[in-house]
């Protein structure tokens, strides 16, 4: 008996460490497909085809090209990926980014603050190649849900959920009745095209740290109080948004103002301030106002 | 009481004489109307050309059609008459002109399709009385006429509009509306195209999800771009579906990452016997496989060649060169197991 050796006399050991594979070389052959998934719950004796599956780590059809990715080309080069969305009613779709391809990097992330509660949204990625050639969408829809009123910019983003007290939206129409000598009915003249709407809220400033602990964080209080402050006077567009779906491109007019609870020892504050609507939400208006980067 | 001096109300816009055309008037006050009398002259010399009195109770009269003619100024009036036969004042001259409809087309559509996601339209106008164009207006529909975008009035005569982000394989309906300089609209109708062209292709999976303590949306895209290199030799392609590889060798790297437990199935023919066909690199060794007595055989070395690995299929072959053969790899936890057969 000849141990560790098989039948033809070459010596195989049944534990050897040979992975993390780095490089594959075809060669001496004509090639058909070349696929490699990281299930291995699959049937090796099945020759059927697939078409790139989301565990496929290489799929080559060799087409005419060496492309063996999940991205393909037919020969074009591609630049990057565009991320769209809408709204599911929209026929227009808003563009959010344009994502660089990094070799290596398969994993693409992106946090799209600038949504509505209780709103409908498709998100598509589209392909871009050289040329300016439009590759297809991938569409997948889903529904945008949150509570409390947010304060946000493109860097920052405040929650406002305590003690809150939302004021009348107003939406400014201006418009003059004019009444003629003779006539029963006035004539009403409105500037066509001005309409923008205007309000305010009032809320108590909590940091984390008093909200998790139950205990007031003066240290925490401060630094809140003085972070958000620098942010409402900051003199920049911000969106405003709530759980009842209001979204809106907001300024901060008038003074904002700082109530401190003297119950509390004026260790816990109010805020209150006024705001007026000043673009529309689609990515021109949000690009234009310095909210959004392609 | 008598009759008041009737107004014509409606700016009489070019029409073409060959339709009939609907003048409308007012009459404040006075007598009740019975009839209307409407005059039109030429302007170039004040020829009359028409002159009917209608019974009518309406504040309308009808010119009919081919009473006037193509590509000449005209000027009307309008008087009425109450049951007694008395007549108004004649109203002010109004003027207008008589222009057949203009011809408009887009010949960037051809067979009812464009080539590009971006494509530069561009219409013509002809008209046949020279009534030249002012400005122009490109609107874009859905394939169910939902207008998607109105483009902005152009003055410049050019007749050209860029659209893009044309979705591939969707049905739009573009129309292309004008204004000449005597007011006369025309439109190309909304025309119907195809918009389709060889596109990259994106198969990823987007995930979303609704982070609700956030207020935002997380977009999450798997994106895995590989494309393979001619390592040696000559390499060529075959019906767009084969790469020949008897006389070089392709590798991929850059983008391939193979790491833990994997199944790999390989289709190919023509296999030069007790060669090398199949190599994967790692840093701790190699895995080949090879095309040896009927069998596909699998080879593992460690790098300092003190481990080896050897095993085979229990399937026999005997292709020919032009059967292709399937091979089926599976590596759990650095067993592997293989399979061939030849694919009917």
């Amino acid at each position: 008996m000849f141990i560790g050796v098989d039948c033809f006399g070459e010596s195989f050991d049944v534990y050897n460490v040979v992975n993390n594979y780095y490089r594959l070389e075809l060669s001496n052959s004509i090639i058909d497909e070349t696929n490699i998934r990281s299930r291995t719950d699959l049937d090796i004796t099945n020759s059927n085809k697939t078409i790139w599956q989301y565990d496929n780590i290489l799929l080559a059809l060799y087409k005419d090209n060496l492309e063996a990715g999940n991205v393909n080309l037919n020969g074009i080069e591609i630049e990057y990926i565009k991320l769209k969305k809408r709204k599911i009613e929209d026929l227009q779709w808003q563009e959010l980014k344009n994502i660089q391809l990094l070799t290596g990097v398969y994993l693409y992330e992106y946090i799209d603050k600038y949504v509505e509660s209780l709103q409908d949204y498709e998100y598509a990625i589209q392909p871009i190649g050289a040329g300016g050639i439009i590759g297809n969408n991938i569409i997948a829809q889903i529904e945008c849900k949150f509570e409390g009123t947010w304060l946000l910019d493109k860097d920052k983003q405040y929650k406002l959920l305590y003690n809150l007290n939302v004021g009348d939206y107003e939406t400014i129409i201006p418009n003059t009745i004019i009444e003629t000598l003779g006539g029963q009915y006035p004539f009403v003249f409105t500037n066509g095209n001005i309409k923008y709407r205007k309000g305010n809220i009032r809320c108590s400033l909590l940091s984390d740290s008093t909200i998790n602990t139950g205990n007031i964080d003066r240290k925490q209080e401060k630094f809140i109080r003085k972070s958000i402050m620098d942010f409402l006077t900051d003199k920049k567009p911000k969106i405003y948004k709530d759980s009842s779906g209001e979204f809106m491109v907001i300024s901060i007019i008038g003074n904002p103002v700082l109530s401190p609870n003297n119950n509390l020892s004026q260790q816990i504050y109010d805020i209150g301030i006024n705001f007026v609507e000043i673009a529309n939400s689609d990515s021109q208006s949000l690009i234009d106002n310095g909210l959004l980067v392609l | 009481m008598a009759l008041t001096t009737p107004i014509i109300t409606n700016l009489i816009q070019p029409f073409p004489a060959t339709q009939s055309y609907d003048v409308t008037f007012n009459v404040v006050g006075g007598d009740q109307v019975v009839s209307n009398e409407l005059e039109i002259q030429k302007t170039l010399d004040n020829l009359q050309v028409y002159l009917l009195k209608i019974d009518s109770f309406q504040f309308k009269h009808t010119i009919p059609q081919n009473t006037l003619v193509n590509g000449i100024e005209y000027k009307a009036r309008l008087r009425t008459y109450n049951v007694s036969g008395q007549y108004s004042n004649w109203s002010n001259w109004v003027v207008f002109y008589c222009h057949s409809n203009p011809q408009i087309t887009i010949p960037t559509i051809v067979d009812g399709k464009v080539n590009n996601q971006t494509v530069l339209f561009t219409g013509t106008y002809t008209q046949a009385e020279n009534d030249l164009l002012q400005s122009y207006r490109f609107l874009l529909y859905n394939n169910l006429s939902n207008l998607i975008q109105s483009y902005e009035e152009k003055f410049d005569g050019l007749l050209q509009q860029e659209i893009t982000s044309l979705e591939n394989n969707e049905n739009y309906y573009i129309e292309l509306k004008t204004i000449s300089v005597h007011g006369m609209e025309g439109t190309s109708g909304k025309i119907p195209f195809l918009a389709q062209y060889i596109a990259p292709q994106l198969t990823s999976a987007i995930t979303l999800e609704n982070l609700s303590d956030e207020a935002s949306i997380k977009v999450t895209a798997t994106i895995i771009q590989i494309i393979g290199q001619i390592g040696s030799g000559l390499i060529s392609y075959e019906n767009n579906e084969l790469v020949n590889l008897k006389n070089g060798m392709i590798y991929f790297q850059d983008g391939f990452s193979l790491s833990g437990n994997f199944t790999l199935k390989l289709w190919l023919k023509n296999i030069t016997e007790n060669t090398i066909f199949l190599k994967l690199v790692s840093g701790l060794g190699i895995l080949e496989l090879k095309f040896e007595e009927n069998r596909i055989h699998l080879y593992k070395y460690a790098n300092n060649d003190v481990f080896k690995y050897h095993i085979w299929t229990n399937e026999t072959i005997s292709p020919l060169s032009t059967d292709i053969v399937y091979i089926g790899l599976q590596q759990i936890d650095n067993y592997c197991n293989i399979y061939t057969q030849i694919v009917v």
